[in-house]
């Protein structure tokens, strides 16, 4: 039985290959589409002009929010006038967990006495979607889920339980995986960058990549195909146009 | 049909007790059990108490999350396998990083947030390895609220939520460098209340649907009505100080559960004991309940704040304070800040009715709140 149906407005992505939007890809030809370079260094995160806070955020949360606002971006959802009720759904592994080990090593040296506010700020996995709602207004829940199945659908699932309910009609969910710390040998599973997608019940810009399904049994389907996953729901979206 | 799922087993572990009785009666009492932290040295912070677990301590390579997990289970119940499992921390098996930094063993997997279910998982066999919420002080709060969802959506017959946090150096300086502890216990919504106290704890609450309850012959503690989650979308530390994004919180927990302001009789706040939340808080409520002086009270006096599993360990005194149309008093309120004169009380107020809203606020500006009902 269906829970909800909602349409995929938006696409933001920050790889080993670069970030891009949605339409980018649409504008490219798809080349971007073929990239399979999961590993290597995550390119260089521009500042935003328009956030003067994004420059005390740590790595992290500057990726998530970087790829949060080129999903956005590429829905139309950016610009803002009053705050809007929308919410994020961010899945990570490591998180914040660079900053812990940053921030940690403020206290060890002088027992304290030099523990350093700003990064503990950001020691919270969840901090940068704080910075993501005030960037873009956005008053919606907002909360970071952790799993040992890294890139299962959980958050989508999440994301369209929210909007079966009318916790709100539109959200943002998606992965957020910075560089692992260098204690933890990176695995194959790992997702490396971010990417988060637009969903709308009600599409605000009359546009879709697709729409999406959930069933009562947790299934996800894009048109008749099951998604097992983040990217494999973007990869579907993008070949469907 | 009603679809509001219900609460069939609760258990706790605070600095208060070793079990969720004995919690509610510490409470009751007007007990804290705030004391000097011994766990590691204070003397470079801006306080030296907290709300610590009796002989919950680091030792060998596994995380002390572990030892909370196996008291917190000891006489829950019987879990379903097929129960699917929630859990919420803000940092999970921090004291491991701590281990690590300073070149002690440690098994680093226990640092990660998505061992946490996977250690409750495993220890209660259950078929899922589940996921966890991390949202500041709001995590279980959240956690609760999609577990309910879940259950009112179909997508589940049972979820178990699963929350705690420690107090570790690592937590205890962040929040001394933010200057956001109070020397003495935590006063909240006191006149002179001058910051919070850090508490640890866990709790694990079992929602499930009310026929598959009843099939299985569970008592209903209470019920989860409604929910909300809404975010200030103003300060990155600081809450909104006009509480917008409470506000909007608890109204969309009113509206999905299709009751009013009118009907809550008691509210379990967040109750911190600093200076701006409580005055937010204060600023909500009034603008959600008008003139009706709703009774409010706050149990970090007595525990202290545990953070992610805030949330958690309050629905549950929420659901045995609706049980029993009793507020527990609100621990260290010697004076109440004008704004909460009538609301609060340092002696336990009896109410009536049958719905108490729940409320946790965090960094980030999260706000979330649960409307709990009787069973």
């Amino acid at each position: 039985m269906t829970i909800v149906t909602a349409d995929i407005t938006g696409i933001g992505r920050i790889s080993p290959s670069g970030l891009w939007r949605g339409k980018d890809i649409l504008a490219t030809g798809r080349a971007a589409l073929r990239e399979t370079a999961m590993d290597g260094p995550l390119p260089d995160i521009p500042m935003d002009a328009s956030y003067p806070a994004f420059r005390r955020m740590d790595p992290y949360s500057r990726l998530g929010m970087t790829a949060i606002r080129l999903a956005l971006q590429d829905a139309g959802l950016d610009a803002w006038t009053e705050k809007r009720n929308i919410g994020i759904i961010a899945a990570t592994e490591y998180g914040c967990l660079n900053t812990d080990f940053d921030y940690f090593d403020t206290v060890l040296p002088d027992s304290g006495i030099g523990a350093s506010p700003g990064l503990f700020s950001y020691t919270l996995p969840s901090s940068f979607l704080g910075d993501a709602a005030i960037r873009f207004g956005l008053t919606g829940s907002g909360f970071v889920i952790q799993e040992k199945s890294n890139g299962a659908p959980t958050c989508l699932k999440l994301a369209l339980n929210a909007l079966a309910c009318g916790d709100s009609d539109k959200m943002v969910c998606g992965i957020c995986n910075p560089e692992p710390p260098s204690v933890f040998k990176k695995t194959n599973r790992i997702f490396a960058g971010a990417l988060f997608v637009a969903i709308e019940t009600t599409p605000a810009n009359n546009f879709s990549y697709g729409k999406v399904r959930l069933d009562t049994t947790g299934c996800i389907t894009l048109g008749k195909d099951k998604i097992s996953g983040l990217l494999a729901l973007v990869r579907h979206c993008l070949a469907g146009l | 049909m009603d679809i509001s799922p219900v609460i069939t087993n609760i258990a706790t572990v605070t600095a208060m007790s070793e079990n969720f009785d004995g919690l509610w009666r510490g409470l009751m009492a007007g007990n804290t059990a705030i004391r000097p932290v011994t766990r590691f040295p204070v003397k470079n912070y801006s306080s030296g108490v907290a709300g610590c677990i009796e002989g919950l301590n680091p030792s060998g390579s596994r995380s002390m999350l572990h030892g909370l997990c196996g008291r917190l289970f000891r006489n829950f119940g019987t879990v379903p396998s097929d129960t699917r499992l929630i859990t919420a921390t803000t940092k999970a098996g921090i004291d491991n990083l701590e281990k690590v930094a300073t070149g002690n063993p440690a098994d680093i997997q226990d640092i990660l947030p998505s061992s946490f279910p996977a250690v409750v998982s495993g220890m209660l066999g259950l078929d899922n390895t589940g996921f966890n919420i991390s949202a500041a002080c709001a995590s279980s709060t959240i956690a609760v609220s999609r577990a309910a969802a879940l259950i009112s959506s179909q997508s589940a017959d049972a979820v178990l939520v699963c929350c705690l946090d420690m107090v570790t150096e690592f937590i205890f300086s962040g929040f001394s460098a933010l200057r956001a502890l109070s020397p003495p216990p935590c006063r909240p919504f006191d006149r002179d209340r001058n910051g919070l106290s850090l508490g640890e704890g866990a709790a694990a609450l079992l929602l499930m649907r009310r026929d598959r309850a009843e099939q299985e012959g569970r008592i209903s503690l209470g019920t989860i009505r409604g929910w909300g989650i809404a975010n200030d979308a103003t300060h990155i530390t600081a809450p909104a100080r006009d509480g917008c994004g409470l506000v909007q919180a608890v109204f969309q927990a009113l509206k999905g559960s299709g009751l009013s302001a009118d009907d809550i009789s008691a509210v379990c706040a967040h109750g911190t004991g600093t200076i701006y939340n409580d005055m937010m808080e204060m600023t909500a409520f009034r603008q959600i309940f008008k003139d009706r002086k709703v009774p409010v009270f706050s149990i970090k006096g007595a525990i202290g704040h545990t953070l992610g599993a805030a949330g958690g360990i309050e629905a549950a005194v929420g659901v045995k304070a609706l049980s029993c149309r009793m507020a527990p008093p609100t621990i260290g309120l010697r004076a109440p800040m004008d704004e909460a004169a009538s609301w609060v009380s340092s002696v336990p107020v009896p109410f009536s009715g049958d719905y108490l809203l729940t409320t946790n606020s965090g960094f980030g500006g999260i706000n979330a709140a649960l409307v709990l009902g009787k069973p």
